[in-house]
């Protein structure tokens, strides 16, 4: 079994037993450091609240036979004042304790999410790619939650439970061992009993979780895509596979709570039993006058008798959510512990403004740095990737582009044209060859500074739900609205912007909402135009966007890429005519280059890609 | 609304009856044995009576026994009900979901559908399952202990009347405090995940921009949100239980008091005392029950206005009785269709007319936000125009059964999108039934046979959800083989080649000519190319038709089209 656990990915869904308990234990404390105190406080005021219960509860005892043996007011006055005391000590400290432990579980899973949402910032494409986005969404959802509850509850339950059950024990011991020996052979049944049910429970529980995973993946995706199933007829077919699920998600589901309810019916029943047994044990003792049983001690002990149970059905249903909050720590720390992208570069961009001209690469050396201005050439030596391993998308690519240059690839579906891009921002790692700008290694330039210098227009438009303004200003957050603005209109955007209903204040959707999908295009360009960076790049970014509109961005994108690098993706001949170099990709390989009337003239696969549109020879 | 909610319990009444009763019959076990424990003690042991012992020992140990088979009856049964509610409100949820138009998504957003039926939905049938395993219960089991409590003795139970109103202001004001509360924390929740949810779609454009640490602010004010709110509702919320505890303490004690002097006078027998302070126990364990109860009511209000607001939607768009089935040709005519989107101050479509003949191959062409989308969303009745009237093959698409016309009019959605399954079961969605054979067809005139073939397992190759593992051209030719799997009568692409180069393309649409000889296409693009061979053009303009003829009338007689077929030439003629 465990050999299966290991084999499967770590934060896989399935996984519901801790690997490590003693090591994962240890990790989660380590975010308690900052509240230590806090958090030992709170258990121990816990602590004293079961104490004072179980101390409370023994006061019985004197207060019982002194009514019986009818001491007096005075007596019982006493002795029922020592026994407020104690429960409203114990009442106080449990709620002090409780809000310790609140804070304290608050604080600590606000930091650990937080530090697996930064931690996420920095891990490599190949994780997204890899993980969808419900097995990734559940360590903030489920997984926090369970760590939560663990630090909030479960501890200072079991803890207290424990307490309760060794203090009442021990009070059993002292009042009367041979009762006590009596009331322990149940107690094994009932020990027997829970660890039975927690196998059943804990085994369904399991089977529920990835009925319901598998229900809610179901869910997303296909609310996601309801326009399409819609446009396809597919609901019947679409309900038919929810349904299935949901099913298996209810049949899973009531069996998982009948055994975790169940739980409670029938320790109750035992203990019932327990406390009848030992009852007439004990009444016996008492009338026979053996072993020094009172009255006021069997009625002592069977109050203790009833208490002794409670904490054993506690703790064994604790038990099940504390391994279940270890394992969901465990896939947190296993994306905590997720290698990074490698960044290892040294070489960074000075912040100063682009503009201004005086923008340089800072490259350390023995003697402090040296300054190297920034041209943006861009230079791949034989490069070499591939997604899977075994199938080459990139295989043995080599160009340039000249600084102030306009590159275009070209190419048809599937050449790897978008695969180049994301080379070049490092979202993947090439496997050989070298990658060069301004003449440096980019595995030795700052993943940042290498971001920063260009800006991307992505083929697949991602928007954020927040304003059309907010959308634009994520290219440079330091933007003012007039640039804003000015971007937008460089975009050709603001003429469909300004007449929506709050203008540029306007809430978009991550779908898009109201806007047709060239103008979702044309925001995701002035995003880029307002970062003005240094060497741009176009993937297929005008594809839905007429070619008139395309002009007009084209003219101003020129205007304010002049003397920069451009890199454009396209397969419309408007858009790449004008490149000073056109590459054509095919099958991952150049296997042509040149200007576009060199191109042409060649009468080669670039010939054969545009020839026909007009049907000239 | 609970009305409403009920009506979800259908198919498990029975246990949604029975789970109480037993419950009922158990408690009547649990309240029963502080009774025989007192007979134990006061006519066994104070009368030195080991008979008497025995005898209400034993019916102890029968209560007991009674007591587990209707407990794990009625928890067996309460769980059956409350997943069965919950399975129920959740099929009903999606079923309707599915039914929604358009403009019904649209008006909802998909982020927040999900929710409701993932967190929303399981809230409620958490508290199905509560409700029939507590709401009966407690206050059964309250009403019974104290009547027990009472015919011990009726002077102290006067303690009662003095300490359950307290306690009860107090929860109350608990709940009150609360409830307003808990819907802040959900909402607060929702829009944490809804952070993540769209950075982990956006990494590439996060990374692209070095956003890193905007993005970590983002989250972090979200964060510490969620943080602050929990902190404030769990601090008042466990302040129920110190209240509880307070109050049954406050009470033992207060009995043990009145109890012991009443008994030093000899006017109470020991046992009833102890046999009382086990009701005081019982009367609490109920109340703290019910306060439990209560909090969750006061979460899952929330849900359930959630879920019902996606049930209660009025579709706004729905099938005629008795609508067409046969779409009797490829014919389309728009005639004065005027479209506005809801929410919006200025038509889409302005007064549109327009005749297409069946098997024509017609090509839109326009700027963008033209409204060519919105112009072809109309053929298969994704929306209803406000004005004029919409007809395929001769009848009004309004008279059409509505599965009837998207079976017989296919489009290839601008935002397309693929599922998460092998290239086959993508494939299958187009026609449920085609064969490997007619599959393969279909991907050969996509021009999508080659490197299909080439991937892993061919048509078992897995699709990774949204269709990551394939390029954007690659995307779109799918999607068109599964559009054509339906053998459509009418086939509309709404810019489903403009991430397929030039060659492909033209190599597709010859294949797609011949394949399509009787079937009506309506092409939209933004590459003259892609349309000029068309038989009939249509140029848009701001929502209006600018211009409609073939290549060759439009490049005379409008300058939209000549401007862009001019632009798009410059380059090939040299
Ligand atoms: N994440 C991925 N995992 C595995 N294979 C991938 C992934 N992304 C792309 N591929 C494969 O790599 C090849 C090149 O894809 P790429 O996106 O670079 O093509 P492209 O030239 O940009 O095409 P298009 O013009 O259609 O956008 C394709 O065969 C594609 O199926
Ligand atoms: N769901 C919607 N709700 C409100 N307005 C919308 C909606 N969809 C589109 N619009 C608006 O209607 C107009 C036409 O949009 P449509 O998507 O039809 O344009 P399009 O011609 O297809 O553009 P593109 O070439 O960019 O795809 C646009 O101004 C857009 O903002
Ligand atoms: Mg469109």
């Amino acid at each position: 079994m465990s050999r299966r656990m290991q084999g499967r990915r770590a934060g896989g869904k399935t996984d519901h037993k801790p690997r490590n308990v003693g090591k994962t234990t240890r990790r989660i404390f380590s975010y308690l450091d900052a509240y230590r105190w806090r958090f030992f406080l709170g258990l121990f005021l816990i602590a004293i609240q079961s104490l004072a219960g179980v101390a409370g509860n023994a006061m019985l005892l004197p207060i019982v036979n002194g009514i019986v043996d009818g001491r007096g007011i005075g007596y019982l006055a006493s002795n029922l004042a020592i026994m407020a005391a104690i429960f409203v000590s114990g009442v106080t400290a449990g709620y002090i304790g409780s809000r310790s432990l609140i804070y304290v579980a608050e604080h600590a899973v606000h930091q650990l999410r937080g530090e697996l949402f930064a931690k996420s910032q920095y891990l490599p494409m190949k994780f997204f790619d890899t993980k969808s986005h419900g097995e990734v969404m559940s360590a903030y959802t489920n997984d926090a939650e369970q760590v939560t509850t663990a630090l909030e509850d479960t501890i200072s339950n079991v803890m207290s439970s424990l307490l309760t059950f060794v203090g009442t024990f021990v009070m059993m011991l002292i009042l009367s061992p041979l009762l006590t020996a009596i009331a322990l052979g149940l107690m094994l049944v009932m020990l027997l009993t829970v660890l039975l049910i927690s196998r059943f429970s804990s085994r369904y529980y399991k089977k529920r979780q990835q009925a319901m995973g598998d229900m809610n993946g179901f869910v997303e995706e296909h609310i996601r895509g309801l326009r399409v199933i819609k446009v396809f007829n597919r609901e019947p077919q679409t309900i038919e596979g929810f349904s299935k699920r949901n099913e298996e998600t209810k049949k899973h589901s009531t069996l998982a709570s009948t055994f975790g309810t169940a739980m409670f019916p029938l320790m109750g029943s035992l203990a019932m039993v327990q406390y009848a047994v030992t009852a007439i044990v004990g009444a016996n003792l008492a009338i026979a006058g053996q072993a020094g049983m009172s009255l006021g001690l069997l009625a002592t002990f069977l109050q203790y008798t009833r208490n002794v149970s409670r904490p054993m059905v506690m703790i064994s249903q604790q038990i099940g959510t504390l391994l279940s909050a270890l394992a969901g720590a465990e896939r947190i720390f296993a994306i905590l512990d997720d290698e990074p992208e490698v960044d290892t570069g040294t070489i960074e961009l000075s912040q100063e403004d682009f503009l201004s001209g005086d923008c340089y690469w800072r490259v350390p050396n023995e003697n402090g740095a040296e300054k190297v201005p920034v041209r943006g050439e861009v230079v791949f030596e034989n490069v070499s990737f591939s997604y899977v391993e075994g199938k080459k998308v990139l295989d043995d690519v080599s160009f340039y582009a000249k600084p102030g240059q306009r590159i275009a690839l070209v190419g048809s579906t599937g050449a790897g044209k978008t695969t180049i891009v994301q080379l070049l921002t490092r979202f993947y790692e090439i496997d050989e060859g070298r990658i060069l700008v301004d003449g440096f290694d980019i595995r030795d330039i700052k993943k940042e500074s290498l971001r920063m210098l260009t800006g991307i227009v992505l083929q697949d438009v991602h928007l954020f739900s927040d304003t059309v303004k907010e959308n634009i200003r994520f290219g440079n957050i330091e933007a003012s609205d007039e640039d804003v603005y000015e971007a937008a209109r460089m975009a050709n955007a603001d003429n469909f912007i300004q007449p929506l209903e709050h203008g540029y204040d306007t809430e978009i959707t991550v779908e898009g909402g109201s806007l047709s999908q060239g103008q979702r295009q044309m925001i995701s360009i002035a995003r880029s135009a307002i970062a003005e960076p240094l060497l741009l790049i176009l993937d297929e970014a005008t594809s839905s966007v007429d070619t008139r509109t395309e002009r007009e961005i084209g003219t101003a994108m020129n205007k304010m890429m002049e003397g920069r690098t451009t890199l454009v993706i396209a397969h419309r001949l408007s858009t790449v005519r004008n490149a000073n170099a056109i590459m054509v990709l095919e099958n991952g390989r150049i296997i042509e280059r040149g200007d576009h009337d060199e191109l042409m003239a060649q009468r080669g696969r670039y010939y054969e890609l545009n020839v026909g549109t007009a049907d000239l020879t | 609304m609970l009305k409403k909610l009920l009506t979800y319990v259908r198919g498990y009444r029975v246990a949604a009856v029975l789970s109480p009763i037993m419950m009922l019959i158990e408690v009547g076990t649990d309240v029963t044995t502080p009774f025989l424990m007192r007979l134990v003690v006061n006519e066994g042991v104070l009368q030195r009576d080991a008979a008497a012992v025995a005898h209400y020992g034993s019916l102890m140990i029968l209560m007991a026994f009674i007591g587990f088979i209707t407990g794990g009856t009625a928890s067996y049964l309460g769980s059956r009900a409350g997943q069965g509610f919950g399975a129920n409100l959740r099929q009903a949820m999606f079923r309707k979901i599915q039914m929604f138009s358009f403009a019904n998504l649209d008006h909802f957003g998909t982020a927040t559908l999900v929710t409701r039926l993932s967190t929303d939905a399981q809230r409620m049938a958490q508290t199905a399952e509560m409700t029939l395993r507590m709401a009966v219960r407690a206050p059964f089991m309250l009403i019974l202990a104290t009547v027990m409590a009472l015919s011990i003795n009726t002077e102290l139970a006067f303690i009662f009347a003095v300490s359950v109103p307290i306690l009860a202001l107090a929860l109350y004001a608990i709940v009150r405090f609360a409830f307003p509360k808990f819907s802040q924390l959900q909402d607060a929740v929702d829009r944490l995940n809804g952070v993540v949810n769209e950075n982990l779609s956006a990494m590439r454009v996060v990374k692209g921009f070095v956003r890193e640490d905007y993005e970590k602010k983002k989250f972090e004010k979200r964060n510490s949100k969620v943080r602050d709110i929990s902190i404030r509702i769990f601090n008042v919320i466990v302040f129920s239980m110190p209240m509880m505890f307070l109050m049954m303490y406050a009470t033992m004690v207060a009995i043990l008091w009145f109890g012991g002097i009443k008994s030093m006078d000899g006017q109470m027998l020991a046992g009833d005392l102890i046999g009382f302070l086990t009701y005081i126990t019982q009367i609490f364990i109920s109340l703290t029950m019910l306060t439990m109860l209560l909090v969750n009511y006061v979460r899952a209000k929330a849900s359930a206005v959630r879920c019902l607001e996606v049930i209660d939607t009025k579709i706004d768009l729905e099938s005629p009785v008795d609508g067409i089935t046969e779409v009797p040709s490829g014919d389309i005519s728009f005639e004065h269709v005027s479209f506005r989107y809801a929410g919006m101050n200025e038509d889409s479509l302005k007064d549109v007319s327009i005749q297409i003949k069946e098997g024509q191959k017609v090509g839109i062409i326009g700027a963008t936000g033209s409204s060519k989308t919105t112009l072809v969303m109309l053929l298969s009745r994704l929306y209803d125009p406000q004005e004029g009237v919409v007809k395929v093959g001769g009848i009004d698409v309004k008279d059409y059964d509505l599965r009837a016309l998207r079976e017989q009019v296919s489009v290839v959605l601008q935002k397309n999108r693929l599922f998460s399954g092998t290239v086959r079961e993508n494939m299958q969605f187009g026609n449920e039934t085609a064969t490997d054979e007619e599959i393969w067809e279909a991907l050969d005139i996509a021009s999508a046979k080659e490197f299909i073939s080439e991937k892993d397992g061919a048509l078992d190759h897995e699709v990774e959800a949204g269709g990551g593992n394939f390029s954007g051209g690659q995307r779109q030719r799918l999607t068109i083989a599964r559009a054509l799997l339906k053998k459509p009568k009418i086939l509309i692409l709404d810019d489903a080649m403009s991430a397929v180069d030039m060659a492909t393309e033209r190599r597709l649409k010859q294949t797609l000519a011949a394949a399509l000889k009787d079937v009506t296409v309506l092409t939209i693009a933004q590459r003259i190319s892609s349309v000029q061979d068309s038989d009939l053009i249509l140029v848009m303009d701001e929502g209006r038709i600018d211009g409609m003829g073939d290549h060759e009338t439009l490049l005379k007689t409008n300058t939209i089209y000549r401007e862009v077929f001019e632009s798009q030439q410059q380059g090939i003629a040299s």
